[in-house]
């Protein structure tokens, strides 16, 4: 995996490593003893924070109904099911418990049986979507938000797609511009504003 | 049309029309030569004259130099008589600061023409941000609507109005100033009032311009927009936070273009066209930075730029999925 020319250029990454593992071991944290029979909950570092979701969803914390229910595994018609009607998505490819974590309901999965959080959905994007959550790491798909340097933001897939229907259906238009005054209208694309020669003769123009 | 009253609250007892001509300012010197003589430092003659300022205010504008030659002093006190005069003619207490360009620092654009679905957010977005004027309808930013799979510009149609948007077998190609590296409005510009900053980005000192509009029959993108009227803007939609080369409120006679936002970006926000995008077909980063996203669309994804045979070298690229 070394290249021998590079064998120089490597050595601060040595180093880097050395005063990483130095650090965490003065440190003393290891949170992942603690549960070591739970699943591995897969967090991935990003270079930007990730506008988190958990506080917007309707019903989020999930264990608040579903600690008192039983785990049904059975696949069943989605029409008994109290969230969803229909899930589009995958065309029947998927059940819920495919993304979401059957024992712990605050958590999403895995294929592997990681557990992801609700604002790291990408992470479960991304088993299929690989290209696109590429893209999405590396800035050329997805949302950045607020700054461009500095303090760096990024919404999350589900910010705007629906996991269960990702395809985002057609929304209106803001009003077209206008045209200036002695040129010919626009042609009727099914116009539903006021002509533009209306708006000039009810406003005063100077 | 003059006598119909507008909607905009103005702080002005008289009607009198908005005026920052020089030589409507030369007129009323002729008239109140002697009073101006006399009272310079008055304010309180003419009150929606002057171009909204007050007769000292206005005198100081008049001689106010070229911002590339302005002492910080200048400067300052320019940057406050603006404020005044926002004031005055909107009743909006507005913070106008300097921003200046930050080193190491190109700014470029990108723009996914797979994501735009024609949703004009970016427009909308734009407006709000720069304090345009409602009334005259100023836009930056033009969404062309275009026959999918073509670049067809002069078949293409930005005033488009459907139920809803992406129409099917439609593509669009949003266009705004392009920041090119070789501009051509700069070459044509007489009174040197517009310049391209060291980041890259093409500016307009507002008070230098004397709306000739050379530069608007230059540019190749139709970027730019003249305020043939004084910008009218509701008080409670002026964006308070301004800069001297961005979003302060313009006189009228004078020409404006998107300057990517230099009062957010210069300040290390995304411009407001990204940040009104809803489908994130917008990137926007430095280029001189190799981890930048910018840079990551322009080393992997397929790009192009608009009317690129001119050589006008854009600063804004666009790009597809695939």
């Amino acid at each position: 995996m070394f290249p021998s020319k590079n064998w120089q250029t490597m050595m601060p990454w040595w180093l880097v490593l050395v005063l990483t593992v130095l650090s965490a071991s003065v440190a003393n944290a290891q949170p992942s003893e603690a549960q070591a029979d739970a699943p591995a909950r897969l967090a991935v570092q990003t270079p930007f924070e990730i506008v988190p979701r958990e506080d917007r969803l309707t019903y989020y914390p999930c264990m608040a109904c579903h600690q008192v229910m039983e785990v049904n595994y059975q696949e069943r018609d989605l029409a008994q099911t109290p969230h969803l009607k229909e899930q589009p998505h995958g065309e029947g490819r998927f059940w819920c418990l495919t993304c979401h974590d059957p024992e712990d309901r605050n958590s999403l999965r895995t294929l592997k049986g990681e557990r992801v959080g609700f604002s790291e959905t990408h992470l479960v994007c991304e088993q299929c979507h690989s290209h696109r959550g590429q893209d999405w790491f590396h800035g050329a798909h997805g949302k950045r938000v607020d700054n461009w340097q500095g303090q760096r933001a990024i919404y999350t897939c589900t910010e705007c797609h629906d996991p269960h229907n990702p395809v985002i259906p057609p929304g209106p238009p803001d009003p077209p511009p206008p045209t200036r005054i002695g040129f010919p209208p626009p042609q009727d694309h099914g116009i539903k504003h006021a002509p533009i020669w209306e708006t000039v003769l009810s406003n005063s123009h100077r | 049309m003059t006598d119909k009253p507008s909607k905009q609250p103005q702080t002005a007892p008289d009607d009198a029309p908005f005026s920052h001509s020089r030589r409507g300012f030369l007129k009323r010197v002729g008239v109140v030569g002697g009073v101006a003589a006399t009272a310079g430092s008055v304010p309180a003659i003419g009150q929606a004259a002057w171009g909204g300022h007050t007769l000292s205010d206005a005198f100081a504008d008049f001689f106010q130099r070229h911002y590339q030659r302005m002492s910080r002093d200048e400067i300052n006190a320019s940057l406050e008589r603006i404020e005044r005069r926002t004031k005055r003619l909107y009743d909006v207490t507005i913070q106008c600061e300097d921003s200046r360009p930050l080193p190491d620092v190109v700014f470029g654009y990108a723009l996914n023409i797979s994501k735009c679905k024609g949703y004009r957010k970016c427009v909308t977005g734009c407006v709000t941000e720069n304090n345009m004027g409602r009334e005259s309808q100023t836009q930056y930013i033009r969404v062309l609507q275009m026959k999918r799979g073509t670049i067809d510009l002069e078949h293409s149609d930005h005033y488009y109005d459907p139920e809803t948007v992406p129409v099917a077998g439609m593509q669009y190609l949003p266009v705004q100033c392009q920041q090119c590296e070789d501009p051509p409005c700069v070459k044509a510009c007489p009174v040197k009032a517009t310049w391209k900053e060291p980041d890259g980005i093409i500016v307009v000192d507002y008070n230098w311009c004397i709306g000739c509009r050379y530069c608007m029959a230059s540019c190749p993108y139709f970027a730019r927009r003249f305020n043939w009227s004084q910008p009218q803007i509701p008080a409670e939609k002026m964006n308070t936070f301004t800069s001297y080369l961005g979003n302060r409120p313009r006189p009228r006679g004078v020409v404006e273009k998107c300057h990517f936002c230099t009062q957010r970006t210069r300040n290390g926000r995304l411009p407001a066209c990204h940040q009104a995008c809803p489908t994130g077909a917008r990137v926007f980063g430095n280029l001189l930075d190799p981890h930048s996203e910018i840079r990551y669309v322009l080393q992997n994804k397929t790009v192009f730029r608009l009317k690129e045979d001119l050589g006008t070298e854009p600063k804004f690229w666009y790009y597809t999925d695939v």
